[in-house]
């Protein structure tokens, strides 16, 4: 078997391992390309997990993703990622085709949903007056100050929140208890009647109400909710409280409306910009520029299939490292070409011309595509986020170029030298 | 060859422009410090010699599409109501640019904006970034080291493949393109955020590229022309890489600007980046690369 055929058979062997994935997805009616936050809108936020004193933050950690889960996503049916990135932080992406408003992911990352229903004897309070509960630490500007032993139930002791309207107007929040939470509330109501259970959220009083009679299994909390704030409530508790403080590192939040402009605007740039440099090819190169050109579209088609198969996010910073690698892509075919113009002027001609051009262009295609990709492996290693991504895309496009310029460029150049 | 034009010769005038550019670069960021201050986590304010945005000081950038024609004056009006510093209001395109301090909950932004504009909607028409400073600290560190470290590498590589003096001369070029490119933004106040720094790693890759494909042909006519004298080797190779150095940069320049033309407008920083760096890559290769080389070689 020649060489020219073995190198064909590599290109169709390419193209078509890797297109099985795309095409499964578009069959399946996926998108092929996933896209980055920042270009198809959505919440992109980074937390940090500060842990309760004297706690194993390897403990916490798998806790708060699970919560975090819980609290964006009840049904799970939405594709929201919650993802546990370093030792102590999270990272949470929330799309906007999930139809969450930024600002409401945010509210429901940052609360703790510590609830507790407070036996506080006689006395009631207002709701939003503080309540500290004293554990040894310092606390000041309270208005109610308690002890463990006053707790009678947690958030913990919840089976099941739901929301239904107040029958003095507004809407509540009604609750299931598990079994021991209801034995213990139920032990508690009917021997306290006539007093006061303070309801506690996030060190806030919600409400005071006054127990009438021995409550069994559920109850409510009832304080002046609009249906969106009893929505967000139960769902919180739903979902379980956290046990560790979080801190906000980062946010970045894309509008659908900007980010679907800012995509449009790229990919149609992208278009202007590859159909001006395969013009630019064909004037200076004429038939080999050809060449270069359907190198340049299997190219970008084996980097789109690549993408596609080993799930890659495209991202912002990701397309400069696809910039760089279809830079490198057409300058490698513009060295040979070069290379096989020099040995063409030294008398050579056709196939023994491109022979020469190929063998002496390929030290130094080698080189640079080596230290570039050197460069690619170390921000992989080192960089985060965003410069990883622009790592990735990079670390993939120069394989594939390098791929494009000495298989694809030269088969295609020796098919058309062989059949003159 | 052509003797009029000769590039060894050309390179000990274009240093001197190198230099011109470079120390008005290096002017410029010490008057920079005057007008750009950071406040770092621990509440010190330290003085800054660049523009920098941030992912480097920390703090928050709203973009805001309102729907409807307003002014930055109107603007920064209706938001001192609830903001204490003063923001920083830009105008690009349609596009509102508000930068403030750290805000994590800007509900109250928001507010005033909806009440007042009946187009705009929180959830549809606002990108922002919120960063807070200790992590803004951690992202430059790790891009300063990752800068740092890639070009250890390369310094590695280029001295296995080449000789140590090649590796220099690549180096040289390399800090040469970076400062090049500080001292744009130095001198004209552009903001340098992530995308900044996406741009000087694809400026890096590309400069060392160029350099590596003049130097490949400088070691191979040092085999075949073994006689020549090493200028002569010099001079011929870069005379022989011109075509393939204007070609690949006229298709890489034609590419970028597409984007910096038609490319929405939170490309653009990125691809003015992109093009200073380019231009610098291209010349520093044959007139500072090659020249060192050339000067210490014996």
């Amino acid at each position: 078997m020649s060489l020219l055929i073995k190198r064909w058979i590599w290109i169709i062997g390419v193209i078509s391992v890797f297109s099985i994935a795309p095409i499964l997805k578009i069959a399946d009616n996926k998108n092929p390309l996933s896209l980055g936050l920042d270009l198809s809108g959505g919440v992109d936020i980074l937390i940090k997990v500060i842990p309760p004193p004297e706690e194993n933050l390897d403990e916490i950690v798998p806790g708060v993703v699970d919560v975090m889960s819980k609290r964006l996503d009840p049904q799970g049916v939405l594709s929201i990622s919650v993802q546990q990135v370093s030792e102590d932080r999270i990272n949470i992406q929330v799309p906007s085709s999930s139809g969450e408003s930024p600002e409401r992911v945010r509210r429901l990352i940052e609360q703790s949903a510590h609830l507790e229903l407070v036996d506080t004897g006689f006395v009631s309070y207002l709701a939003g007056s503080k309540a500290c509960r004293n554990d040894g630490q310092s606390y000041e500007n309270c208005d109610l100050v308690y002890t463990k032993d006053q707790v009678v139930i947690e958030g913990g002791d919840l089976k099941r929140a739901t929301v239904s309207p107040n029958p003095n107007g507004g809407w509540q929040v009604d609750f299931e208890l598990s079994e021991s939470g209801s034995n213990a509330f139920a032990r508690h109501t009917a021997s306290h009647i006539s007093q006061y259970l303070t309801i506690v959220l996030d060190a806030n009083v919600v409400s005071s109400p006054i127990i009438n009679s021995a409550i069994f299994g559920n109850g409510s909390i009832s304080g002046s909710f609009s249906i969106e704030e009893a929505n967000e409530l139960a769902l919180l508790l739903n979902a379980g409280r956290l046990d560790a403080d979080i801190d906000i590192l980062k946010l970045s939040s894309v509008g659908a409306a900007l980010g679907k402009d800012s995509l449009e605007k790229s990919i149609k740039a992208a278009w202007i910009g590859l159909i001006l440099v395969a013009i630019y090819m064909l004037g200076c190169y004429k038939r080999r520029g050809v060449a270069a050109v359907f190198s340049l579209v299997i190219f970008s088609s084996i980097l789109f299939s690549l993408f596609s198969s080993l799930n890659i996010t495209l991202t912002l910073p990701g397309i400069a490292g696809l910039i760089l690698s279809i830079g490198m892509a057409v300058d490698a075919n513009v060295i040979i070409f070069e290379r096989i113009k020099e040995e063409e002027r030294s008398g050579k001609s056709g196939l023994l011309a491109l022979e020469e051009g190929f063998s002496n262009a390929l030290s130094v295609i080698t080189d640079a595509n080596v230290t570039t990709f050197l460069i690619g492996l170390v921000l992989y290693a080192l960089a985060t986020g965003p410069v990883r991504g622009f790592a990735v895309t990079l670390l993939i496009g120069i394989m594939v170029s390098v791929f494009a310029a000495l298989v694809v460029t030269r088969a295609i150049m020796e098919t058309w030298e062989n059949n003159e | 060859m052509n003797k009029e034009l000769n590039f060894l010769k050309m390179s000990k005038i274009t240093v001197w422009v190198s230099l011109l550019i470079l120390t008005m670069g290096i002017f410029s960021m010490i008057q920079n410090t005057k007008t750009f201050k950071m406040e770092k986590a621990d509440g010190t304010i330290s003085s800054l010699p660049l523009n920098l945005g941030i992912e480097f000081t920390g703090g928050s950038v709203f973009e805001v599409n309102l729907g409807e024609e307003s002014s930055t004056t109107e603007l920064r009006e209706l938001l001192s109501e609830s903001l204490t510093k003063n923001p920083q209001i830009q105008k690009s395109g349609d596009v509102y640019i508000i930068r403030t301090e750290f805000i994590s909950n800007p509900d109250e932004i928001y507010l005033l904006l909806e009440s007042k504009y009946k187009n705009f909607n929180k959830d549809e028409d606002v990108s922002s970034e919120r960063i807070g400073p200790l992590f803004s600290q951690e992202l430059a560190k790790r891009a300063y080291l990752a800068t740092f470290i890639g070009m250890l590498v390369i310094l590695l590589y280029i001295s296995i493949r080449f000789s140590f003096i090649f590796a220099q001369g690549a180096l040289v070029a390399l800090v040469h393109d970076i400062l090049f490119v500080l001292s744009y933004f130095a001198i004209f106040k552009v903001e340098i955020g992530l995308p900044f720094v996406a741009a000087i790693l694809t400026i890096l890759g590309y400069s060392i590229n160029d350099t590596i494909v003049v130097f490949d042909r400088i070691r191979e006519n040092m085999n075949k022309l073994k006689n020549e004298k090493f200028s002569k080797i010099c001079e011929t190779s870069l005379w022989q890489t011109l075509s393939r150095t204007i070609n690949t940069t006229t298709t890489t320049l034609l590419a970028i600007m597409a984007i910096q033309i038609f490319g929405g407008a939170t490309l653009k920083p990125f691809t003015t980046a992109l093009i200073v760096g380019f231009i610098a890559g291209t010349y520093s290769s044959i007139f500072i690369a090659t020249p060192y080389v050339n000067s210490k070689q014996k």
